[in-house]
């Protein structure tokens, strides 16, 4: 038995699938020692296949091309035009393009399933370093495409990639002042996408939970702002907690069991943690300052969160018990939605100096504050699950006639060097990066 | 030209409906305005003031009698884009603006705001029967959740007048919308002071 797709039919129990493509805008690029990559259309073993196999290639083209990682070689500078697979490739023929690695496929049917094979070569030692079979329903051939990108991604950085995963964000539709917003997923390059809820109330700032199977956001309904959750195998949403005040920026512990959320209430915005499995809630800050926006460091131990307490909007961490509280920020103009990295490294902010906003990173104690994008209004930083770029939502100004204001998901890499829309039906706010989706290796 | 606004702002006078001879404001909209018992001549030479930093149309609409600029929404906004939701009226002339203002990044009340905050006290007390929502609204230029806890903030402020000029809390219900429900579209100065607000809505 190959990888088990079971999540992804999970993930679209009573949603409505909406086609998207997969095409990436760059906005701005820069390079830092890519390695040139061929990927040849795979092959397959009858003709009817050949949409399929076409398909995955783009795919694999595609996030190899926004890893940051590869340059691709254009199919028409190639001298071979195709490989087959069970032949050693000509490596004079692809040197001589400055091909670094070649990739190349087959795909056959068997007992009613697709079997995918991949080699990745390197041109110069002229060695296989990746060979692997993928099997799976055929309906689920992009999570193959998105495995293989990552295996060729993990060979060279020795990393995992954020090739297959989804993300969960807001979409936007008409006028401003009686705005739609309905809960979607995605595949994180635009692909299956659908609605998870059919706009009657809004619905705001998705978060997945670690294991995926939950999803926390807020329903704002008959005015009232609260937290709910989604449990994405039986489809029920249900109010958390009973909480007298508003309820809003859930964040989920490492565990999955515990909830961090903010509750306004006579004025005064505090931090709470609540249990899932017990009920029980604990406050974790106090006084009549706003604390908000909480993330929980990928170990489990610490919060940083969003303060006003100073005067002005800072970032500050505490331990999980609410003690221990140390402001971090410390430059220019104020600070706003902290979210941890997956790896711990860096913390990622929204900062507004002068009129402007921005992404930025900074490392848990504040230091090395870098700004990686800017414009009228970005903001909702989400990390890639590892810890190399980060999704954010870029909207423009609106007009008085209440035209203008676009929304989009955009992405950036942590260097700064390139960020790319993500191609979404709607305008698009609000972004959750999911972690790699659960996959079954045969042994 | 100077000589014809004024002369504008005595023929309105002219058609007021106040008692006390107080100042009448006007809208384009016809129908929405309050009574701001203050002394004629004071409202002149606020007016003058006016004139010098602001456009006075000459149809009649707005003629402003504060001049601090985070005030100066209130009575423009009471007047260019009368449709509130009706709060009622008090007596048979004084209908009651059911929002105030703030200025960026604040949960302050200005002396126009606590104005506004008698008036809707009065008619709370003359309807005791009646509860209200009181929604607090912030500008696009926020982060999300920050937002809607200072909406919640500025609708709480609110509350806490009210409360402190004597109406029962149980009757008040305080919430958010954040930057989530825009008020007014336009990503520039006027639209976004009118969308730094908390709404009073009555319950039936």
């Amino acid at each position: 038995m190959g990888s088990l797709i079971k999540f992804s039919i999970i993930l679209f129990l009573g949603g409505v699938p909406f086609c998207a493509s997969a095409q990436f805008i760059e906005v701005q690029s820069g390079q830092r020692n890519p390695t040139l990559v061929a990927v040849l259309n795979f092959e397959v073993e009858e003709s009817a296949l050949e949409p399929i196999a076409n398909n995955i290639s783009n795919v694999i083209r595609g996030d190899l091309r926004i890893s940051g990682v590869f340059n691709l070689l254009s199919e028409t500078g190639f001298l071979d035009a195709s490989v087959p697979f069970n032949v050693t490739p000509n490596f004079s023929n692809w040197r001589a393009v400055g091909a670094q690695a070649l990739v190349n496929g087959r795909i056959s049917y068997k007992d009613d399933k697709l079997a995918v094979s991949f080699r990745l070569w390197d041109v110069s030692t002229q060695k296989v370093l990746v060979d692997l079979v993928f099997y799976t329903e055929r309906q689920y051939w992009r999570r193959i495409a998105h495995l293989i990108s990552d295996a060729i991604y993990k060979r060279f950085t020795g990393e995992k990639s954020f090739f297959d995963t989804r993300m969960a964000y807001v979409s936007e539709t008409g006028p401003q002042q009686k705005r739609k917003k309905t809960l979607a997923v995605m595949d994180y390059d635009g692909a299956n996408g659908a609605y998870l809820t059919r706009g009657e109330a809004m619905i705001l700032n998705p978060k997945f939970s670690p294991n995926q199977h939950k999803l926390a956001y807020l329903v704002i309904k008959d005015y009232i702002p609260k937290v709910y959750i989604l449990d994405m195998l039986t489809g029920k949403q249900k109010l958390l907690g009973s909480f007298p005040g508003l309820t809003f920026s859930p964040e989920f512990s490492p565990d999955g069991d515990t909830i961090i959320l903010s509750q306004s209430l006579k004025g005064a915005t505090s931090l709470y943690k609540m249990q899932l499995s017990t009920g029980k809630t604990q406050r974790l800050t106090y006084g009549p300052q706003i604390d908000t926006s909480p993330s929980i460091s990928p170990d489990g131990s610490q919060l940083v969160f969003n303060s006003d307490r100073s005067g002005r909007k800072q970032l500050y961490t505490m331990d999980i018990e609410g003690k221990n509280i140390e402001r971090i920020s410390f430059g220019e103009g104020s600070y706003a939605t902290p979210v941890w990295s997956p790896r711990g490294d860096l913390i990622a902010f929204t900062k507004a100096m002068r009129g402007i906003f921005y992404i930025g990173v900074m490392r848990p104690d504040g230091s090395n504050e870098r700004l990686l994008a800017s414009g009228f209004m970005v903001e909702s930083p989400t990390w890639a699950p590892n810890g190399h770029a980060i999704a954010f939502t870029r909207q423009g100004r609106t007009h008085k006639d209440g035209s203008g204001g676009r929304a989009r998901l955009n992405m950036v890499d942590i260097f700064g060097d390139y960020e790319i829309e993500l191609p979404t039906q709607t305008d698009a706010t609000d972004p959750a990066w999911s972690s790699p989706l659960p996959t079954r290796h045969a042994s | 030209m100077k000589f014809s606004r004024i002369w504008v702002l005595l023929i309105a006078l002219a058609f007021t409906a106040c008692d006390k001879g107080s100042v009448s404001e006007f809208s384009d909209s016809g129908g929405w305005g309050y009574c701001d018992p203050r002394e004629v001549s004071e409202v002149s030479e606020l007016n003058k003031d006016m004139e010098k930093n602001y456009d006075i149309n000459l149809d009649g609409s707005n003629l402003e009698s504060d001049v601090k600029a985070s005030e100066m929404y209130d009575a423009e906004h009471a007047s260019r884009h009368g449709a509130y939701g009706q709060f009622g009226a008090i007596g048979q002339d004084s209908l009651v603006i059911d929002r105030v203002f703030f200025a960026y990044n604040s949960d302050n009340l200005t002396a126009f705001a606590t104005k506004t905050l008698d008036k809707q006290a009065e008619w709370l007390r003359e309807n005791p029967s009646v509860k209200v929502i009181i929604k607090g609204h912030c500008d696009e230029r926020g982060t999300r959740a920050y937002n809607l806890a200072l909406g919640e903030r500025r609708a709480s402020v609110a509350k806490d007048y009210l409360v402190a000029l004597g109406i029962e809390p149980d009757r008040i219900t305080v919430t958010s919308l954040g930057k989530e429900e825009v008020l007014v579209p336009g990503s520039n100065e006027e639209a976004w002071a009118q969308n730094r607000t908390s709404i009073s809505v009555p319950q039936n």
